[in-house]
């Protein structure tokens, strides 16, 4: 199930299982500036639920509100029914919840390889004295991770750059490879955040395609994107959010017949290789 | 003549054990501490009070003075060392103080400790410092036969502390700590309780520093605020870079370099101006133009850090991957192991 | 009770010398976004000016015009020579942060090479302390308090009132914004780091009278009381600077007649211990200022 906070009909693939995330009255304000007023919803587990809005609206501080990085004045988070929202984000990250960024931040200095295996389960491997005192137990733990990083590379295209430093990947190699970051970590829901930002049509197409490869492995996703043929593709529900709060929400068609559709989109392209401005 | 080879040897040891300590805190975790050297400090006054005979005031007040054997004063200097790393760690990197606000904390702990110790005279002897502190291994030794005792004792320190180091670096834990110099907010949302691991390098490289400091202590003889003001921590800095930030033994081969060439630089100044505190000046002076000059123009250093390589097999798989000519694989039959080229 | 009212007007004179120093490092952390460890030179660099000048020429007014010139000179030869040409290689903030750090010391040592290790005095005429309502002042301390004020007047006009004040904090804002607004923010970099340190050279010259002797630390010893008076007030906030600059001021003179004025810097180092570990951004902090820090 999921809930609205607008009119704009009927929400989501009406699931009856709990949804992995769920969003409740969130607010952050900056002084008088409302950033997000008042933000609801809930990703179904398995779903791709898509984020829409125009420049400034709030989805932005929305989702680093989600992951943890800017603590909300009010409202609730659960994720997989665990409230998370005092949580620090290492913590929330702990509990299965990844996120992208804006602008790609892949470890630049580390190789390819390195930032899927810093990626994986730690099982052990982050402690220091088991560095130490048990060095076998972690080399196998890391053996065990090397064989993953692999497989999922050669899965995404990257195989071959595996040992070059993460700097030299082209901005959608580099998405391609924070997806596969996540697709390793044995998360439960991935926030992506503009992930088709700055990215050329051509590679567009992994990078969707990279999206579904998330949803197969049983990852529920919340896509934010100004890619609206994107969104059409992969998402379902789509909510749209205006000035802070979640102005719409439903399917495709249902938000681009809304007035929130034609005052926040006028003029805006629908194909899928434009980026919003 | 070898007399002085083997000071210069064993005073490169000491940096270099210094500068390891310093790569886990700054070039592996990123974390610049100015106040890197105090640890070194705390470490010489901790063996200093622990192994020497008690003070006698008025002229030489200190703390302690339990002629306490050699070995004690090592263990006490590690754990002082780490204690206080942990308590300036705890409070400096915890929070939201990162980038300038870090420095300027380190900053302060670095002058105000300094200050401390110079003006209380009943710490640590004030600003003439510990003297008669005892050599190690006994009494009965000539002087020479000390200094190659000595030199070949921290050869050995120098190669476990080396070995400690790397293995850090190579494991799972060094990458962590590589991770979180990158990009700490990518690594706090990817899980890494990034605190937690900067507290534990910061610890790892203060407690070098101690050790460093006590075996310095423990071949001096003797050890004031003269020798650990903040130039002495750009100094180990710019080892560090000029070695190559994040490699362990770029930093070693860092620190031999630059201590092999001041030095040098040492004997041969005296014969170039008559003013011997100016000679200081001037060496207080070259560190910084060195550093700024190696920042500029070759910020990886001597030795750059090397990437390892992926233990992988082509093919091993998918069957859809076409087997790659001189690609690095791993023996067939053999669990396959992350190989780590980097030192 | 007189104590006390001579303690508060010694922190009125520590306030006014301190806010010059403490509003020139807020201007300039506003716009390059990472401290200056060399800052504390610049006050040295006008204090040895002064001295030289005055030597020369025997007048004192000369001698503190080119001393500001000289550490308005410092500031900009720091930026072009050593700042400009790592900001196209590198921005990491570790970087420039030792490459100031470094330069500070060089100067530092250009300086004890210059003019020896030894205490420098300063030739002022000897002054007689008189009672102004419940503070003791000298002439010498009146005018410190009158010129700074007239300084941070002057400031908070240009920066309020001209279309330079208006760049630079447009600069300090967004600089990629001020950019695309058409601000040519590089030549407003360069115009910021003058006032800083024309600013810092009047602290300079400032601490250099009141003292009376200084060696080649001066600056480097005030940089940290600078920190704690900027960070208390809140980091890139030029009126939380003044205010910290009061605060830090006044509580340590006010300690020190209370308690022992040996320990004034450990008061003031104790404040800024305080604000880093309670609240980093300062007074005036904003949560943006916060995570960007």
């Amino acid at each position: 199930m999921s809930t609205t906070s607008a009119p704009g009909g009927p929400a989501g693939p009406g699931t009856t299982a709990e949804p992995v995330l769920q969003v409740t009255d969130i607010r952050k304000y900056y002084g008088a500036v409302h950033a997000v007023d008042g933000c609801s919803m809930a990703v179904p587990q398995g779903a791709i639920v898509g984020l829409i809005g125009p420049n400034g609206s709030g989805k932005s501080t929305f989702i680093e509100v989600l992951s943890g990085l800017v603590p909300s004045d009010s409202g609730r988070i659960l994720l997989n029914g665990t409230d998370i929202t005092r949580m620090a984000p290492y913590h929330r990250a702990r509990l299965g919840l990844r996120r992208t960024f804006q602008a790609s931040r892949l470890w630049m200095h580390l190789s390819v390889a390195e930032n899927l295996l810093a990626s994986t389960p730690p099982r052990g491997r982050d402690s220091f004295w088991r560095t130490y005192l048990r060095p076998g137990a972690v080399g196998r733990a890391e053996a065990d991770s090397s064989v993953v990083a692999a497989e999922v590379l050669e899965r995404f295209g990257l195989i071959q750059m595996r040992d070059q430093p993460a700097a030299v990947l082209s901005g959608g190699q580099g998405r391609l490879l924070e997806f596969a970051r996540i697709l390793v970590s044995g998360a439960t829901v991935a926030l992506l955040d503009e992930p088709l930002a700055g990215v050329n049509p051509v590679m567009a197409e992994s990078v969707i395609s990279g999206i579904r490869d998330l949803q197969r492995s049983g990852i529920s996703v919340l896509l934010v994107e100004h890619n609206l043929g994107a969104v059409e593709e992969l998402c379902d529900p789509i909510y749209g959010m205006s000035e802070g709060r979640i102005a719409v929400s439903g399917s495709m068609r249902e938000i681009t017949a809304s007035t929130f559709f034609a005052d926040a989109y006028i003029g805006a392209s629908r194909s899928a290789g434009t980026d919003g401005s | 003549m070898i007399q002085f080879a083997l000071t210069s040897l064993i005073f490169l040891t000491f940096q270099a054990i210094l500068v390891l300590g310093l790569n886990v805190q700054f070039g592996l975790t990123g974390i610049l501490n100015l106040a890197y050297i105090v640890f070194y400090a705390a470490g010489a006054y901790t063996a200093g009070v622990l192994t020497g005979p008690p003070p006698t005031p008025p002229g030489l007040t200190y703390i302690g003075g339990w002629n306490l054997p050699f070995y004690v004063g090592i263990l006490g200097a590690m754990v002082v060392a780490g204690l206080l790393s942990a308590l300036v760690g705890a409070v400096a990197l915890g929070r939201r103080l990162r980038g300038s606000y870090l420095a300027i904390t380190t900053l302060v702990v670095a002058v105000v400790a300094l200050q401390v110790v110079s003006q209380a005279q009943g710490l640590f002897d004030g600003s003439l410092g510990l003297l008669n502190v005892p050599l190690p291994f006994g009494r009965g030794l000539s002087s020479d036969a000390f200094a190659y005792l000595y030199t070949g004792f921290m050869i050995v320190v120098v190669a476990i502390c080396f070995a400690v180091s790397a293995r850090l670096r190579r494991a799972p834990f060094g990458r962590i700590l590589r991770v979180i110099r990158e990009d700490e907010v990518a690594a706090s949302v990817f899980g890494y309780n990034i605190f937690k691991y900067k507290l534990i390098a910061f610890t790892f490289g203060g407690v070098l520093a101690g050790l460093a400091g006590c075996l310095t202590i423990f071949y001096v003889g003797s050890f004031s605020p003269a020798g650990w003001g903040v130039g002495e921590t750009l100094f180990t800095l710019t080892c560090v870079f000029v070695g190559g930030a994040g490699s362990t033994l770029g930093v070693v081969i860092g620190a031999s370099v630059i201590s092999l060439v001041f030095v040098q630089l040492t004997t041969l100044l005296p014969t170039l101006q008559s003013d011997p505190s100016l000679i200081l000046v001037a060496r207080g002076m070259l560190i910084p133009l060195l550093l700024i000059l190696v920042l500029r123009f070759r910020p990886t250093g001597l030795l750059p850090e090397r990437l390892p390589r992926l233990a992988y097999r082509p093919g091993a798989a998918a069957e859809a991957v076409p087997e790659e000519p001189g690609e690095d694989s791993s023996p067939p039959g053999g669990q396959p192991q992350v190989s780590g080229g980097q030192r | 009770m007189s104590g006390l009212g001579q303690a508060i007007g010694y922190g009125i004179v520590t306030s006014a010398i301190l806010g010059l120093s403490a509003i020139a490092m807020s201007l300039q952390f506003g716009v390059t976004k990472h401290a200056n460890l060399a800052h504390g030179e610049f006050l040295t660099v006008a204090a040895y000016t002064l001295v030289l000048v005055q030597s020369r020429t025997g007048s004192l007014a000369l001698a503190v015009v080119c001393a500001v010139v000289a550490g308005a000179a410092a500031a900009w030869l720091l930026n072009r020579i050593v700042l400009v040409p790592f900001r196209k290689v590198s921005s990491r903030l570790a970087v420039m942060l030792i490459v100031t750090f470094c330069a500070g010391q060089i100067v530092q040592g250009a300086l004890a090479i210059g003019f020896g290790l030894n205490y420098v005095n300063v030739t002022v005429s000897t002054q007689v302390a008189h009672q102004v309502g419940p503070f003791l002042w000298t002439s010498l301390d009146e005018i410190i308090i009158a010129a700074a004020v007239v300084i941070f007047a002057g400031v908070f006009a240009v920066l309020y009132l001209t279309p330079f004040g208006r760049s630079q904090r447009a600069v300090a804002d967004d600089i990629a914004l001020a950019r695309v607004k058409g601000i040519r923010a590089d030549r407003v970099l360069w115009q910021t780091w003058l006032l800083v340190g024309a600013l810092a050279g009047v602290a300079g010259v400032a601490l250099a009278v009141t003292s009376g002797t200084f060696n080649n630390q001066l600056g480097f010893n005030y940089l940290l009381v600078t920190f704690a008076a900027v960070i208390v007030g809140g980091l890139g906030k030029v009126h939380g600077a003044l205010i910290g600059a009061v605060i830090i001021g006044l509580v340590t003179e006010i300690s020190g007649y209370y308690l022992s004025s040996g320990y004034k810097q450990v008061f003031a180092l104790l404040l800024l211990a305080l604000a880093l570990i309670l609240r980093p951004s300062g007074i005036f902090a904003t949560e943006a200022a916060e995570t960007r820090a």
